[in-house]
């Protein structure tokens, strides 16, 4: 057999899909796939209305050549099937010649040109389910990269189309049978109902499993996106910009300390004043893709003066030249085996040009050739940071145990003297300040113990509030917080736990920065607020290096805190934390599902009674007096069984010693009236007459 | 089914690396609609339900037209008998329509094996089940006609496969009357019963004085050997019948032996489907001359 030949005979079409039904539902399920990876932004323009224009064409083109022989269509599919692979193979050797492993765009093209490719020919139901299938692989790609909550729409809205598709296609395999009641013209009668009944039903279903299954969770990732869309440059490489704070940009914090809302957050700038805070707000500012939260940290302080923190030294180093940006070690880093840690930033809000990771950053894939990199190893962009910015970052997390903590003791090592300035004081701290610390501590025989005294004593004896009156004119931000007010935000708590492990010799310095944020257990993604904006403390460990300490609450760092075990309680941690607006909703969602519940309920039960009625209404005299017959039946404790014909239902009444004849009589009258050829007006009144001579009661 | 189990474990594997909880949330749908595909079909058949009216004469090897009205909760159906065997029929639930079967053996038919499948609502999972229906009326099937080497002829009696007929018109002594069944021909009709009883009824004739067919049928044998032997049998009666013979048929009920004239190859059929072992009817001595086929 030739080679065409056997490819042919491999091909053979089946069946054209008769029902112009399944194709449009089918059609319509691989367009939404294809709106919903459009609408997440990973497809170029003009793939994206090449795949809307064309998919529907080529469905309507293939439903014209059902019929034809496609052999040198497929031909030519295939040729641009291959042409769509090298092409996107192409473009992933391109991605890692530049460094940057990036195959969002490419893989989902790639996805949207085989969908493009295979809506050309699907003649038969088979090709129809294929399509189907390779929609789903579309919608797993665009669900795996999606960052966006909104994508729950397309979801719901394919799953419908999925649920209708299969269903029709079902019907329509069962239509393909000799039909019981003649040939079948449609399968759409009842099919809205149907649908309806059985997508609710595998939602609910697809609700409990998704209670049930285990939280997503990345154990790796394979693909390190970066991209900068129209950036500007900064006028002075190396400086800190942060457009999110407006005209307090250095530092200033008049409009803060009025408790002024925004997304700006006074820490990210060249000075920290700790007089004052603002409230940022809940505007979602970053998300995170990582396989655990951690503190996405900024930059750092290292100069106290009583108020305000600043920087020892600004000047920054050019870092980079080729991606991955491999960034140095700076002072007090230490170079640790630690497994890799991949964040992925995706900056929803104008901000800071910080780089933002968790401790301590080690490469970065960034949408730039250079980077600049501060003392304290803080990396700034040369350019704005704006919305739809993403790099991403490695940072080596070592592990670090509490056993190793206080063995590692900067207490009983000569410390060098590059930590000379975290251990900075200013003249003018009160005596109080370093007596507290040294009371607190006295017990702790180590640096570990210490810093846990002070944060315990800080949790008992202080609160957290950002309604504190405004610093007096002189006085000391942590003598105010610990022995006057007792009340403080971040800042000052971070601060005091900093001033007064210097005060006992303990290198330290301020780190602002990013909670982890809450997790989005759809997108799996943490979710960053301008609220989330934070300050803790880091201190020097010889041989370990810098560990980051928040002694404002009991906020667990990098690696300290598992995600929920389950994606339901992951939900459930979420409906938690957002107790009220979930209850609103909820509350609303409830009454409307009880309204509905009981509306449609209500309609059932008029709709069965109103049946019922119709049904008595249009009895047959067979049926009406069978049932009077049953009745009797039923007195004598003889129901009629399943199958039981008339007669032998009255043999059954009549087997005693003394057979009751009318009744055999009324069952001949109904069994004659039933199949017999014509009406007896005059056996049915003797039927009836002698039912109501056994019931005692009128028949109608 | 496969594909979608396929994608479910690749959702899992997928949110599992990348950490993305969109890919969870189709796992989860993907489990929902494996659920519901397998278990919304298990539901439905068991709710189904069949009652069944057949045409009360088939003939073995002959499709045979039986009236099935399938009721149950909405659903896409496709349903075949088993016994007696037909092809599969789709159905929308509830529905009423025909099909052929086929009855592979003479005999009485009185309840169907029928069988209900089903992969609705979503066409994954199947779901199958068998469902007893008793037929209010039970179907005679009769066997199919063999064919037979025997001319009926005037010559004198007959060895073998050969037989004498003789004319027709003999033996109208009533012996009783009977019920109108479906068949029986009209100039049976017993008249004047009829019209005291205001219902139709049939004569019984006494055996013709005039030479006849006698077809004695011996069921004791294996069943496929018994099927052949009533085809025999009816192919005799066959040929006495288009010869306007008389023919008597002489069988084994379950009633007992049971001898009687056939009338037509309908009524024939209908005392073959009811054949069964036995001893069969004996000639009697007044019943001469005749000419007796003995099948075997």
């Amino acid at each position: 057999m030739k080679l065409t030949e056997a490819i042919r005979q491999a091909n053979l079409a089946t069946e054209p899909e008769r029902f112009i039904a399944v194709r449009v539902a089918v059609g319509i399920t691989v367009i939404v796939s294809v709106l919903a990876l459009i609408a997440q932004g990973f497809v170029r323009p003009a793939p994206a209305l090449f795949a809307i224009i064309g998919i529907p064409a080529g469905f309507l083109l293939s439903y014209r050549m059902r019929h034809a022989d496609a052999l040198k269509l497929k031909a030519v599919l295939a040729i641009a099937l291959i042409i769509s692979v090298v092409g996107f193979f192409g473009e992933l050797v391109s991605s890692f010649q530049d460094g940057l492993v990036d195959i969002q765009v490419p893989l989902a093209e790639l996805f949207l040109w085989v969908q493009v490719i295979h809506s050309l020919h699907v003649p038969a139901r088979r090709d129809l389910m294929f399509s189907l299938a390779s929609s789903a692989a579309m919608m797993a790609i665009t669900a795996a990269l999606s960052i966006s909550s909104s994508l729950g729409i397309f979801i719901g809205l394919w799953a419908v189309g999925v649920t209708v598709s299969l269903m029709l296609a079902y019907r329509s395999s069962i239509a393909d049978l000799p039909f019981l009641a003649g040939p079948v013209a449609s399968i759409t009668p009842g099919a809205t109902k149907a649908a309806a009944k059985s997508v609710t039903i595998i939602l609910l279903a697809s609700m409990l499993v998704f209670l049930a299954l285990p939280s997503a969770r990345a154990s790796r990732s394979f693909t390190f996106p970066a991209e900068l869309p129209s950036s500007t440059a900064l006028g002075s490489p190396g400086s800190l910009s942060n457009p999110s704070l407006g005209s307090r940009a250095n530092g200033s914090q008049s409009d803060a300390s009025n408790g002024a809302a925004g997304t700006g957050y006074f820490g990210f700038a060249e000075q920290l004043d700790t007089s004052a805070r603002g409230r940022p707000d809940d505007t979602l500012v970053m998300r995170v893709r990582a396989s655990a939260p951690a503190f996405w940290r900024g930059q750092t302080f290292d100069v106290w003066d009583g108020v305000t923190w600043t920087v020892s030294d600004n000047t920054s180093t050019t870092i980079g030249g080729q991606a991955p940006i491999q960034v140095p070690l700076t002072i007090g880093d230490l170079p640790q085996p630690a497994d890799d840690f991949i964040q992925t930033f995706y900056i929803e809000q104008p901000g800071p040009n910080l780089v933002f990771g968790a401790y301590r950053m080690s490469e970065v894939y960034f949408d730039a050739r250079f980077l600049f990199q501060q003392p304290d190893g803080a990396l700034r962009a040369g350019s704005d940071l704006g919305r739809g910015a993403v790099y991403t970052v490695i940072s080596q997390r070592p592990y670090v145990t509490e056993s190793l903590l206080k063995v590692s003791d900067p207490l009983r090592t000569d410390l060098p003297i590059s930590m000379d300035p975290f251990l900075q004081l200013p003249d003018g701290i009160p005596q109080r300040v370093f007596d507290l610390a040294q009371v607190i501590t006295a017990d702790s025989p180590t640096t570990y113990d210490k810093i846990q005294a002070l944060e315990t004593w800080m949790a008992k004896n202080t609160t957290y509030s950002l309604d504190i009156p405004p610093l007096p004119d002189g006085a000391d931000s942590v003598d105010e917080y610990l022995f006057e007010t007792r009340q403080g935000f971040c800042e000052q708590i971070g601060t005091s736990l900093v001033v007064m492990l210097r005060s006992l010799g303990i290198p330290s310095r301020l780190v602002v920065g990013f909670i982890p944020g809450e997790r989005n257990s759809l997108t799996g993604l943490y979710e960053v607020r301008a609220s989330d904006a934070h300050s803790w403390a880091e201190v020097y460990f010889p041989g370990v290096g810098w560990q980051g300490f928040d002694p404002t609450a009991q906020v667990p760092l990098a690696g300290e805190s598992e995600p929920p075990a389950t994606a339901g309680a992951a939900v459930v941690g979420w409906i938690r934390d957002n107790a009220s607006m979930v209850g609103r909703t909820l509350g609303i969602t409830l009454a409307l599902v009880l309204a509905l519940g009981f509306g449609g309920m209500l309609t059932m039960v008029i709709g069965r009674i109103a049946t019922e009625r119709r049904r008595k209404a249009n009895r047959s005299w067979v049926e009406r007096v069978t049932e009077t017959l049953e009745y009797v039946g039923t007195t004598r404790d003889r129901p009629r069984q399943d199958n039981e014909t008339i007669r032998e239902y009255v043999a059954a009444l009549t087997a005693g010693p003394i057979p009751d004849t009318r009744l055999r009589e009324v069952g001949e009258i109904i069994a004659r009236e039933a199949f017999g050829p014509i009406t007896d007006l005059e056996g049915r009144a003797t039927g009836e007459r002698l039912l109501e001579e056994i019931t005692g009661r009128s028949l109608n | 089914m496969y594909a979608i189990g396929a994608l479910a474990a690749a959702f899992l594997i997928a949110s599992r690396t990348t950490g993305a909880g969109w890919l969870t949330v189709l796992l989860a749908m993907a489990t929902g609609l494996v659920a519901v595909g397998a278990i919304g079909p298990w539901l439905a058949i068991r709710r189904v339900t069949i009652s069944a009216v057949a045409a009360s004469d088939a003939v073995a090897g002959r499709p045979f037209s039986i009236k099935l009205a399938v009721d149950g909760p909405s659903s896409s159906i496709q349903v075949r008998l088993l016994k007696p065997a037909s092809e599969w029929v789709g159905a929308n639930v509830p529905n009423v329509g025909e099909l052929q079967a086929i009855a592979d053996r003479r005999g009485m038919i009185a309840q169907l094996v029928a069988e209900v499948s089903t992969a609705s609502p979503v066409g994954l999972v199947w779901a199958s089940r068998q469902i007893v229906v008793a037929l209010p009326t039970p179907v005679a099937v009769a066997p199919r006609v063999e064919p037979v080497a025997f001319a009926v002829t005037t010559a004198s009696p007959a060895t073998g496969s050969e037989a004498i007929g003789r004319r027709v018109g003999a033996g109208e002594t009533v012996r009783s009357i009977r019920d109108y069944r479906q068949g029986d021909s009209l100039r049976m009709i017993h008249w004047p019963a009829t019209a005291r009883l205001n219902q139709p009824m049939i004569k019984e004739l006494e055996s013709p004085d005039a030479p006849h067919l006698v077809v004695r049928l011996d069921l004791n044998c294996a069943p496929d050997e018994a099927d052949q032997r009533a085809g025999i049998a009816y192919g005799h009666v066959q040929k006495g019948l288009a010869a306007g013979v008389p023919v008597r048929l002489l069988t084994a009920e379950r009633s007992g032996p049971h001898g009687g004239a056939v009338g037509s190859m309908l009524e024939a059929g209908r005392r073959l489907a009811h054949a069964t072992t036995g001893r069969p009817a004996e000639l009697s001595e007044e019943e001469r001359p005749v000419t007796i086929v003995n099948v075997p």
